[in-house]
């Protein structure tokens, strides 16, 4: 009982930190969910843990944590199964090619560029437990992610989405998705395929490949039969939400037992859903508002409870952090920038294009707290890693409103040319 | 055709390039990993005097490459570095020095042997500006399982 009321306790705390940090940077022009992250952040030992030791020790004693670390991943698997659902083919029609080339340019670059930072990090940041080849990866795809989720809302706040560059960004974002979570699932099998009782790679590859394609030809087409269901009753039932449900979490622990973590599987899940407009959004209506308004803030609690930015001792911890921030705005915002510049947009469209790409929000936590949960990161690198998502995030906006603003997104929005894209995000 | 050799420029070129840098990475030296819970054995001089005072029971390390944070009988974080084999952890003297040798600031220093027992420690625990404490001797093992996650090397 003492152990319900301390879980009940933490979860009042969190909610109400993160709506009203949520709300605050609203008010300052982010988005919201910038707010929710900085809140988890302080509520971790970077703040209240530093300066009210006495009341973090009672509020987040360590042996609860595995509660509410339970709860945010459950969260998190509903969380990425709706990620996996607003993934659209329709978003890239007629825009395949730029949407492509800028997508893969925009990984290429800075993973490359992590990668590269890897060789000045490991042996400093690093252990010998850990291969060069998973850091180094790793690295590669933490700066090489982007905020599918977080710019969809930014997007629809600021009435990008009939604009070009709005519409590009977005089926950039989804290209990048699909291949920055590919290549996450690769080094994570790789991490993992070294530790011991682990499946061997080859398995590994060869069963998540076989999985993906079962997933995406006959789960697809079974799938579709949730779409005709739906039709019939008109809504979207109890049951058919259940075995929803069920799907996305037999994907997640399958992926979880083939080795490349369960998010991947709930994301593939919801990828591979129905894309009937209405079917989305009433799936999503289910779902959406009590993920992102309770389970999400739970998880970046559960993110700011492990990065402990005392870790980050004196100028050279500092310099290292600074350092990849500015690898991973100059390749993401760089790389990105650079190819939609190359497949004709112009250098103004380019730019507000690159500030987007180079938002790293939400997603980029998810993948840093499987980095340490699989412990191809240690906790300082993790503290660097995190702080470098929310300045992301944080100059997002700023820079967006410098480069494109408001005047001109309404002068784009009356060019007849592009195609509005609905997102429910 | 123009789309083709735009891709493979910008995304060609990084691919090959990442293939060097992992190749040259691989002759790279990370610190060794010490991470986890060390459980410290009978040290030398259990019962002779000061030494089996002073010498800890139990180890935490947590890790970030040659930055430690150590925890020594579940006391407040201390930190340190490695360097090459060699660790080394002060711990500052309390302000309220009245404690005596429990309250006195300390170095801690530890020597791994890399090549035959990377899982044991050799160490020592030296007061700093404290006369009347003495110096302890100690080994720790690492508690098996208690590495982090990814270390199965």
């Amino acid at each position: 009982m003492a152990n319900l009321s301390l879980l009940l306790l933490q979860v009042g705390v969190i909610l109400a930190a993160a709506r009203g940090l949520g709300l605050l940077f609203r008010r300052i022009g982010q988005p919201q969910v910038m707010g929710e992250m900085v809140a988890g952040i302080l509520l971790g030992p970077s703040l209240l843990g530093w300066a009210a030791p006495d009341v973090s020790a009672f509020l987040f004693p360590p042996a609860s944590l595995g509660f509410l670390g339970s709860i945010s991943q459950v969260g998190l698997l509903v969380f990425m199964f709706l990620v996996g659902l607003e993934l659209d083919p329709r978003l890239l029609r007629g825009r395949t090619r730029t949407a492509v080339v800028t997508s893969h340019v925009s990984i290429a670059a800075p993973f490359f560029l992590g990668a590269a930072l890897a060789l000045y990090l490991y042996p400093r940041l690093s252990s010998d437990a850990v291969q060069f080849t998973g850091f180094a990866l790793f690295m590669g795809a933490a700066m090489s992610v982007t905020a599918f989720p977080v710019l969809a809302r930014i997007l629809t706040e600021r009435d990008l989405l009939r604009t070009r560059v709005g519409t590009v960004t977005i089926a950039c974002a989804a290209v990048d998705d699909v291949t920055a979570w590919c290549i996450l699932a690769g080094v994570v099998a790789l991490v993992r395929s070294s530790d011991a009782g682990a499946l061997p790679l080859w398995a590994t590859l060869a069963g998540s490949a076989a999985f993906i394609v079962l997933m995406v030809l006959v789960g697809k087409r079974a799938f579709a039969g949730l779409e005709r269901w739906y039709v019939r009753r008109g809504a979207i039932t109890q049951d058919m939400l259940a075995v929803i449900l069920l799907v996305a979490l037999a994907a997640a622990a399958a992926t979880e037992l083939l080795g490349i973590h369960a998010l991947f599987g709930a994301f593939l899940a919801g990828a591979v859903m129905p894309k009937g407009e209405a079917f989305m959004h009433a799936l999503n209506e289910k779902l959406h508002d009590l993920t992102v308004v309770l389970l999400l803030p739970l998880f970046f609690a559960f993110t700011g409870l492990r990065t402990h930015v005392g870790l980050l001792e004196g100028g050279e911890m500092w310099a290292m952090c600074a350092l990849i921030v500015l690898v991973a705005v100059v390749g993401k915002f760089g790389g990105s920038a650079l190819a939609a510049r190359a497949t004709g947009m112009t250098w103004r469209e380019a730019g507000a294009l690159g500030v987007l790409m180079n938002t790293r929000g939400l997603m980029e936590l998810v993948i840093l707290n499987i980095g340490l949960d699989i412990g191809v990161i240690s906790p300082a690198l993790f503290a660097m890693l995190v702080l470098m998502a929310l300045a992301t995030t944080f100059m997002t906006s700023p820079l967006l409103e410098w480069i494109y603003p408001a005047r001109l997104i309404r002068a784009a929005a009356d060019d007849p040319h592009p195609e509005r894209v609905e997102l429910i995000v | 055709m123009k789309s083709l050799l735009l891709y493979l420029a910008l995304v060609g070129i990084p691919v090959a390039a990442l293939l060097g840098i992992l190749r040259e990475g691989r002759g790279l030296d990370a610190p060794h990993d010490v991470a986890g819970e060390w459980r410290v054995e009978a040290p030398p001089g259990a019962g002779a005097g000061g030494q089996a005072e002073r010498a800890p029971r139990t180890l935490r390390i947590s890790q970030s490459g040659v930055y430690l944070t150590a925890s020594v009988d579940g006391g407040g974080e201390l930190r340190g570095r490695l360097r090459g084999d060699t660790l080394r952890v002060v711990r500052p003297a309390d302000e309220d020095a009245r404690g005596g040798c429990a309250s006195a600031g300390f170095l801690l220093y530890g020597i791994f042997d890399l090549a035959a027992e990377p899982d044991r420690l050799t160490a020592g625990v030296v007061p700093e500006n404290a006369p009347g404490c003495h110096p302890a001797a100690f080994t720790a093992v690492r508690e098996r399982g208690s590495r982090r996650p990814g270390a199965g090397r």
